[in-house]
């Protein structure tokens, strides 16, 4: 008999919080769970989130060596480039001066957030320690070592909910740097594509995509990855596109979310 | 009392280890439910007041803390709750290794093929990471319960 009172009483919480959800008591009592488990995730992902992907990475010794000449020789190409960059920025502002533009104000900051944890496996989604406390805003972009990685769906009083660029849910307007080919970047199980190119844009392999700044609150520029080839079939009426990542999606650590002061 | 609230602490800390300790042990992005596979193992040990405690409880705080609609563990959690007494009373009166396996690998799979509809989409290939996961969790939870407690008194699945 207790146990029925029991299985009826816990039936008619959950009752009770189905049909209270759009009222926001989901949310609120998301936040503070988020909140009580904070400590540990932090805790945790300091202390044994380092240790099991360095023992993972034990067993790839070897491509770690060849990934890390490979990475060097990349970086110095890097260096070269980041010079004629720099010089070419000065001539930009000295050009922009003589035609009297305004120097573009910058209204946007990053803030830092740690990753506290993550509800589902199904959804490519985090936690991070940062809510509508640090003034953050849904559809703010957070980025990973200068690449985009999310966008900020569920922003709580005290915690954030990032939904990966790699969900299936995720669309971000984006541009092909080179070719100039706008579309829309979407995750899935086959991996990170750009969807809605226009057929007249002929795209190159390895040319970088960034962020259109087109719509929803990431701002224009942020980079995405690179084009790896064309994945669309014959006969459709739009260009497909895989991209590949930088980032390790699966190890992410620190991130930083692109505040926009509006 | 002191034990119940010891209980409900436990329950509570195996739900902050879901979400917080199991993304980092994932498997191809996948983790099983630690609250389900405690639930089918108490289940199945006939630790039924437990198993009930272990549903109606840890599917609350779940609901507290997961990205589906609110109830979908707590109904899924109860659900499971009976559909395993209902088999342990129609197919099988001895627990065994095998059983445990079979048991934890079907609730795991079956859990994803559900999480996958409440978010809307397809069940993938994951859902087969989280059963073999969930029947490895399960084993291990299950020779950690064997080891407490004596082999005679876990034998047979009672009545409810």
């Amino acid at each position: 008999m207790r146990k029925w009172r029991f299985i009826i009483i816990i039936l008619s919480v959950a009752i009770l919080g189905f049909f209270l959800s759009p009222l926001g008591f989901s949310r609120t009592s998301r936040n503070y769970f988020w909140e009580i488990a904070q400590p540990v995730g932090l805790a945790t992902r300091a202390s044994l989130g380092k240790v099991f992907p360095f023992l993972g990475d034990l067993f790839h010794f070897r491509r770690i060596i060849q990934q890390n000449s490979n990475l060097v020789k990349e970086n110095l190409d890097l260096q070269s480039k980041l010079g004629k960059l720099t010089e070419v920025d000065y001539e930009n502002e000295v050009l922009k001066k003589e035609l009297g533009f305004m120097k573009s104000q910058n209204s946007q900051e990053t803030l830092p957030a740690a990753i506290i944890g993550q509800s589902s496996g199904y959804l490519k989604s985090l936690i991070i320690d940062k809510g509508k406390d640090f003034g953050l805003k849904e559809g703010d972009a957070v980025i990973s070592q200068g690449f985009l990685v999310g966008t900020l769906t569920d922003v709580r009083e005290n915690n954030s909910e990032v939904t990966l660029i790699i969900d299936f849910n995720s669309l971000v307007p984006v541009v092909l740097q080179n070719s100039r080919g706008t579309g829309l970047l979407r995750g899935g199980l086959s991996g990170l594509a750009v969807e809605d190119i226009p057929l007249n844009i002929s795209t190159q392999k390895d040319e970088n995509v960034i962020t259109s700044g087109l719509g929803g609150r990431i701002p224009q520029g942020i980079l995405i990855g690179k084009v790896t080839g064309v994945i669309s079939k014959e006969g459709e009426i739009f260009q497909k596109v895989a991209i590949a990542s930088p980032v390790d999606f699966s190890k992410l650590e620190v991130l930083f979310v692109i505040k926009r002061n509006d | 009392m002191i034990k119940l609230i010891l209980k409900i602490f436990l329950i509570i800390l195996a739900v902050i280890i879901q979400v917080v300790l199991m993304p980092i042990l994932s498997i191809k992005g996948i983790w099983p439910n630690l609250i389900l596979v405690s639930l089918v193992v108490l289940l199945m040990l006939d630790f039924q007041r437990d198993a009930l405690l272990v549903a109606g409880i840890g599917g609350i705080i779940s609901d507290l803390a997961g990205p589906f609609f609110f109830g979908f563990y707590t109904f899924t959690f109860i659900g499971f709750f009976f559909l395993i007494i209902f088999l342990s009373k129609r197919f099988f009166s001895e627990v065994n290794l095998f059983l445990i396996t079979l048991i934890t690998f079907l609730s795991s799979t079956l859990l994803g093929v559900l999480s996958c509809f409440a978010l809307g989409r397809l069940p993938n290939f994951g859902v087969l990471i989280e059963g073999i996961y969930g029947a490895f969790l399960g084993l291990i939870f299950f020779v950690i319960l064997i080891s407490f407690n004596k082999p005679s008194q876990i034998i047979k699945i009672g009545n409810m």
